[in-house]
């Protein structure tokens, strides 16, 4: 609610005339930073009285009208136009997603910069994490890589939580995941965990990293998207920068085929903010990308 | 008309007045004569003949004909032997061939030859006696021959001192046709040296030591260096496909397919001895051939059949470390080992080694405990034999005793690797169960600086080995394994890395090796260790799919885990680093630097180069069309001594930042300059601007056309359009909403 | 900044054009018709209906009035702006591949094909910038191209000369009345025709791209080569922008020339380079294919870039792009500025 003044109903003139409208005024109000604050009352449909309170700026637009363009701006549509209506087609014109287009003297290292630094945390990460252990089957061997990832990939939140839980940022965090998945993956070794107990040692694992390294905290599926309908040729990096617009992308998971190395259609997006991750979905929903459109939903959780 | 018989007249026909002497005929014969031999170079001359008469000559022509009709076409009518008025041949004769080359052969031949018991034949080109031996052709005195004036040659060692004081090295790219010299520069442009196209015909090749560049080109190989690049040596071996030089660079041995033939006028270097050879060994210095060989035919395999070798073995003469000697390997049956500078065989004898099938010297002179004579080592090993197992033996020249020798079980084949200073020497042995359907590997560590050479047992791995490598000065070593055998399937099968340090142990001593780590599910299949140790770089080399390269460092100064507290590595991925199409990568002989390039020879994609430091952090990446090959320059071993080397060490943190200091201002100036050329390019382009400008509205204004030449046109447009004719500026106040809310009040 | 995507065509992208100032764009490609647009919303006004053959080519005259247009269908036809009647054609023995006004619109030119025993040329059309006048059929010039064909050509500064870029490489200059060669230059590889040739504000300098991978400034009146950008891809079209010293590059492999599925040799990005200090500066992706052809707003506020994949991309730069500049520049102006005010 912006700052009202006082209105003092007793400095009204006329107390006693009933006013057609026992709406007050419309106000204006100077605000300090320069703006001007309006409030207004009306009526709205269930006969309540309902305040509108605006907080505005004038500015003074000038347009050197040129007018040969203006007439033409009026002109009659014609061909295969002749049939559209006032404004852009929807047919023919669309608005493609923002670039940041920052001419720069070193625009090749920034752009490299930007996306090196990521993957060299990522990879410094895993192996600082010596004990490498499979949540799926207890294998000596990341889950990413596990010979039974297969039978388990559609459930990508869970490896995208069992990630996060098990790139702690330090042994302990690395400690929980494993420990974490060690529950669900209770009973015989390398027996196949159904995703709903998984997703419990999942959530413990992401609850251990929250504990322990606020950034991850973050990296929960809340924020992550699933991205269908992705073409073979796509690689990780490629989705990351197109993701990278709205906002920090803290995880890319492009599901590949282990053999081939194709990427086998989707994708998990993590972002650090949720906003951006609303954004993106917004946006990236019905992306063209190579020969298919991209199809964007927010990742759902397992069970 | 032509004559006919009735018009034949009577004066025609009468031949007595018709001189036949006065017709002039010697155009013709010009045209037409037979030309005889002109110049003597078939003729030898005989001399050292016993005397005889006129009668004993025919059985004497007939004695000597049997000896000259052995290097060549000759016979009675063409040998003359002169007679004296005494009635007695004069010891010497005339012999004619029917071509020069026999009569050079029956010089080379029958010179010096016994011709009997009393005689011994002297034979002498005519040419050369007609050369040296007529009067007036030689001078009767004495004249020393002339010596050059010295000409002072360059310092072949001149690239060690970088003039910039950064110690940078050099390397040579060879793209397109151009083969270029140039200092490292890190992240900016490299800096040229020396640049020429055409400059080899097929590759180039550093000389060990980095003193020459090799040019390989159809007519033989080239040897160039010092500061201008002139050519220091030249070596003829015409259709040379391969080079290698001896470790010192003494030496070099040049192999081509194609037999030498010498043709008739002879070869600037190589003597008619060398026809027929593939291979030629060539003393350096002076240039001259010393030795050369036939390609040898591969012995039958068991099945009769000769086998070709797989992979055409090269280098097929091996060196011994210090140059000494050279080996090559007899398939199958000994090792000819060749002493220099003379190239005779040792002992005159080969090694016989049965059923020998591979060996290789040790790179380095080592030291073994006990040993105090001189010797050269070289391993060898040959396979099962019949009952005979697989022996694995190491040999000292030159005494040629076998100081080690292993015998080995179901071995289906073996690979040799010498540690950079010969400490360790890794068979690698691929054994095969009994029945022939598994495939393990087993590795035979020997330490050969160690009494008794005791050989350990790495048998821990259960796929193919596929690459091996020691790390250069140190202990360690990386093997990359994989489950299924390097086949013809499409897709590459995944490979482990796998990394072995020694353990622990009290004093000096090295323990035994174990295991340190494994990394799965890699497509790498390649090693390359910087050659100072320490640090490696595993790569996919020749793999379109994947082509990362993973830096490692063996001595992280950080954290060491648990697991590996006895152990004498700290392994730390320090970078991966990705190189599409990669089909090389070689350290720079500092250790700082690595150079990883596509070559055009593999393939034509995305061809250039790319460096990085020791950590994996890319410095550079310059894509160049038909980039062919990229080869660092090797530095000869350091000069310093160990106290030396000390003190450098002592003092590196003084040494440090004063090269920080210079690095920085080398920036800064960089930097100065880069600003100053734009600065300048800024004003000459609006210089120029303007004086086209003027220029332009000159010449419209001489036209009397009007200054824009769409202005009428625009005008009568707006005229029509608005009447008002200006342009309309129109000032709105709008509002723009910052924030809104609405809420419900009674 | 966003780009608005124009999809009017079901083919590849041969040309892009905006009139002069800057409200409209012309766009042609493979596909029959010519669309017009207006470049502020991406509103499209109309499209041209007539020819029968994919058009290679097309320019409006300086008052937005008429355009003209070249097509496979051997025939140069011009148009009327604002309602899309077809006003003349004329007719050619071979492909028309470029046309262009020059500085007045009182004069077209246009680059015929070489064919089976045609040699390509350059003709010149009178023209009167008016929809209602009857247009003339004389071919008032045809200059022959004996040596190489010419792919592109535009007209000088004063209409002087008629600058001729060829499939050799090289760069020829015209009298622009008699049609005598004056000068040919080999100025980019040869054997590497070149693509495009755009002209600066008042034309007295072109950068013409080329299929060695690099664009190249040029002189009118000398042929002098002032500047070189070079790419890492074969270019397609080269432009010049106003207001800022930039030029725009664009070019790309086609699919069918990669030998390789490899997701890096695509490379369809519009290239920005400084133009005097020749370097890069910055990239802007997303056409899924090689660009055909790009265009810089004449009045400096953005660009359009037609690629192969059927799209039209249209920009409007954003501060950055205006506040960016060297640090010499920035002297400049500064010193400008202290000049300007004293």
């Amino acid at each position: 609610m912006a700052a009202q003044a006082k209105h003092d109903w007793a400095d009204d003139d006329d107390l006693d005339e009933l006013t057609t409208a026992d709406l007050p005024p419309p106000q204006k109000i100077q605000n300090k930073d320069g703006s001007t604050t309006i409030i207004e009352y009306r009526y709205n449909d269930q006969n309540q009285k309902v305040k509108t309170t605006r907080r505005i700026r004038y500015i003074t637009h000038r347009e050197v009208v040129n007018p040969r363009v203006a007439e033409r701006k009026a002109w009659v549509k014609f061909g295969q136009s002749a049939k559209d209506g006032a404004g852009p087609a929807p047919d023919t014109t669309s608005v493609g997603e923002n670039i940041i287009f920052r001419p720069s003297i070193n625009w090749r290292k920034d752009a490299k910069d930007e996306s090196k630094d990521p993957n060299a945390q990522a990879m410094k990460d895993k192996l600082k994490d010596k004990k490498v252990k499979c949540r799926i089957c207890n294998g000596e061997h990341f889950t990413a890589r596990c010979p039974y990832k297969d039978t388990m990939a559609p459930i990508g939140e869970a490896a995208g939580a069992d990630v996060a839980a098990g790139m702690g940022d330090d042994a302990g965090a690395g400690g929980a995941g494993p420990g974490g998945a060690g529950a669900p993956g209770a009973g015989k070794k390398g027996s196949y965990v159904p995703p709903a107990l998984r997703g419990a040692g999942g959530a413990a694992g992401a609850g251990a990293g929250e504990r322990m390294g606020g950034k991850y905290g973050e990296r929960d599926d809340l924020a992550t998207l699933r991205v269908t309908n992705v073409s073979e040729m796509a690689e990780e990096n490629e989705l990351r920068d197109m993701f990278e617009r709205f906002g920090r992308v803290t995880r890319v998971f492009l599901a590949k085929d282990r053999d081939t190395g194709l990427a086998k259609g989707f994708a998990f997006i993590s972002f650090a903010d949720r906003g951006d991750a609303v954004k993106a979905c917004a946006k990236m929903d019905g992306f063209g990308f190579r020969h298919l459109i991209l199809r964007v939903e927010f990742a759902k959780k397992a069970a | 008309m032509a004559p006919s018989y009735e018009t034949l007249r009577d004066e025609n026909l009468d031949e007595e007045d018709f001189d036949y002497d006065e017709v002039d005929v010697s155009d013709l014969k010009e045209k037409y004569e037979v030309q005889l031999e002109q110049g003597y170079d078939t003729f030898v001359v005989i001399d050292g003949l016993p005397e005889v008469t006129e009668e004993q000559k025919p059985k004497l022509v007939k004695f000597l004909l049997k000896k000259l009709n052995t290097v060549g076409k000759t016979s009675e009518d063409a040998i003359f032997m002169p007679f004296g008025d005494h009635g007695k041949s004069l010891r010497f004769a005339f012999v004619e061939y029917s071509s020069p080359a026999e009569a050079a052969a029956a010089v080379r031949q029958l010179d010096y030859s016994p011709l009997d018991k009393k005689h011994t034949l002297r034979v002498n080109k005519l040419t050369d006696i007609d050369r040296y031996g007529r009067e007036g052709r030689i001078d009767e005195e004495y004249t020393p021959p002339t010596i050059e004036p010295f000409q002072e040659k360059e310092h072949l060692r001149s690239f060690m001192a970088d003039p910039s004081g950064r110690g940078r090295d050099q390397f040579v790219m060879y793209r397109g046709d151009t083969v270029g010299v140039f200092w490292n520069n890190e992240k900016d442009q490299p800096e040229n040296i020396v640049d020429r196209p055409h400059w080899t015909e097929t590759f180039v090749q550093w000389s060990p030591l980095g003193t020459y560049l090799t040019s390989v080109h159809q007519q033989g190989v080239q040897l160039w260096g010092g500061a201008s690049w002139t050519r220091i040596r030249r070596f003829a071996h015409p259709f040379v496909n391969l080079v290698a030089f001896s470790p010192n660079e003494n030496y070099l041995v040049t192999w081509s397919n194609r037999p030498i033939s010498i043709p008739d006028e002879g070869h600037p270097q190589l003597s008619i001895d060398d026809d027929g050879k593939n291979y030629v060994i060539w003393d350096i210095e002076t240039g001259k051939p010393i030795r050369s060989f036939a390609q040898q035919d591969t012995p039958a395999g068991p099945d009769g059949e000769a086998k070709k070798p797989a992979k055409f073995p090269w280098p097929a003469f091996k060196w011994s470390a210090d140059d000494k000697y050279v080996a090559r390997l007899n398939q199958g049956t000994s090792i000819s080992v060749y002493e220099l500078p003379r190239m005779n065989l040792l002992d005159k004898t080969t090694v016989k080694l049965d059923g020998v099938v591979d060996f290789d010297w040790a790179p380095a002179t080592v030291k073994r405990e006990g040993v105090k004579e001189y010797e050269q080592l070289f391993c060898f090993w040959t396979p099962e034999i019949g009952s005979n197992p697989a022996r694995v033996g190491l040999m000292s020249i030159p005494s040629k005793q076998v100081v080690r020798s292993l015998n080995l079980f179901s071995v289906s084949d073996a690979k040799l690797h010498w540690q950079s200073e010969g400490a360790y020497l890794c068979v690698k042995v691929d054994r095969h169960s009994k029945s022939k359907k598994s495939q393990a590997t087993t590795l035979e560590i020997f330490r050969i600086k160690e009494k008794g050479v005791p050989v350990e047992v790495v048998d821990t791995i259960k796929d193919t080995v596929i690459n091996f490598a020691w790390e250069p000065k140190g202990d360690r070593f990386v093997t990359i394994t994989t489950t299924e055998p390097v086949g013809a399937t499409a897709v590459p099968p995944k490979t482990s890395v796998a990394f072995f340090c020694p353990e622990k142990a009290k004093g000096n001593a090295v323990g035994n090796f174990k295991h340190l780590r494994t990394l799965e599910k890699k497509n790498s299949n390649a090693i390359y260790w910087s050659p100072k140790g320490r640090f490696v770089v595993v790569a996919t080399v020749h793999n379109t799919q994947s082509s990362d390269l993973d830096f490692y460092d063996l001595d992280f100064e950080g954290e060491k885990p648990e697991s590996d507290k006895d152990l004498t590595a700290n392994l730390q991925l320090m970078n991966t680093a990705d190189h599409y199409g990669v089909t090389d990568v070689e350290w720079d002989p500092s250790g700082r630097y690595v150079a990883t390039w596509a070559s055009a020879w593999k393939h034509a994609m995305e061809n250039g180069y790319h460096i990085y430091d020791f950590r994996g952090e890319q410095l550079r990446e310059e894509p160049i069309e038909k980039f062919k090959q990229w080869a660092w320059r090797p530095r000869p071993a350091t000069l310093l001594s160990k106290e030396e080397q000390k003190q450098i060490r002592k003092n590196l943190r003084e040494y440090s930042r004063i090269f920080e200091q210079e690095d920085a201002e080398r920036i800064s100036s960089a930097d100065v300059a880069v600003v100053q050329e734009r600065r300048r390019l800024l004003e000459d382009w609006y210089n120029w601007r303007e004086v086209v400008e003027e220029e332009v509205a000159e010449e419209r204004a001489e036209l009397g056309l009007p200054a824009d030449p769409v202005e009428e046109l625009l005008k009568a447009k707006t005229a029509e359009v608005a009447p008002n004719g200006e342009e309309q500026v129109i000032e709105e106040i709008m509002e723009e909403v910052l924030e809104e809310t609405e809420e419900i009040v009674n | 900044m966003r780009p608005i995507l124009l999809s009017g065509h079901e083919r590849a992208l041969t040309q892009v054009k905006y009139n002069r100032e800057g409200d409209l764009l012309f766009s042609t490609a493979k596909d029959q018709h010519i669309c017009a647009w207006f470049a502020h919303n991406g509103e499209r006004l109309g499209t041209y209906q007539g020819h029968q053959g994919a058009i290679w080519t097309v320019d409006v005259d300086p008052t937005s009035t008429i355009i003209a247009s070249g097509s496979a269908d051997n025939t140069i036809r011009l148009w009327e702006v604002k309602t899309g009647k077809l006003l003349k054609t004329w007719d050619f023995p071979t492909a028309v591949k470029r046309v262009e006004f020059n500085e007045d619109g009182t004069k077209l030119l246009g680059v015929t094909e070489k064919r089976m025993g045609h040699l390509g040329t350059i003709v010149v059309l009178d023209i009167k910038v008016d929809p209602d006048a009857e247009q003339s059929d004389e071919k008032v010039l045809t200059i022959v191209c004996e040596e190489s064909k010419a792919t592109v050509a535009g007209w000088s500064y004063l209409s002087k000369y008629i600058i001729a870029g060829h499939e050799d490489g090289s760069v020829s200059q015209y009298d622009g009345k008699t049609g005598d060669l004056i000068y040919n230059v080999n100025v980019h590889e040869l054997g590497s025709p070149i693509t495009d040739l755009q002209w600066n504000q008042d034309r007295t300098y072109f950068i013409t791209a080329s299929k060695d991978k690099s664009a190249k400034l040029i002189t009118a009146k000398e042929l002098e080569v002032l500047k070189t950008y070079v790419a890492d891809t074969p270019l397609n079209s080269a432009a010049i922008t106003p207001k800022k010293e930039y030029v725009i590059l664009g070019g790309g492999q086609a699919a069918m020339d990669v030998t390789t599925t490899s997701a890096r040799q695509g490379k369809f990005e519009a290239r920005f380079y400084h133009k005097i200090f020749e370097e890069e500066i910055g990239r802007v992706r997303g056409h899924f294919g090689p660009l055909n052809t790009v265009a810089a707003d004449p009045t400096g506020k953005g660009y359009a870039s037609g690629g192969e994949d059927g799209y039209v991309r249209v920009h409007q730069f954003d501060k950055g792009y205006f506040d960016f500049n060297y640090e010499v520049e920035r002297e400049r102006l500064n010193r400008l500025a202290a000049q300007g005010g004293k």
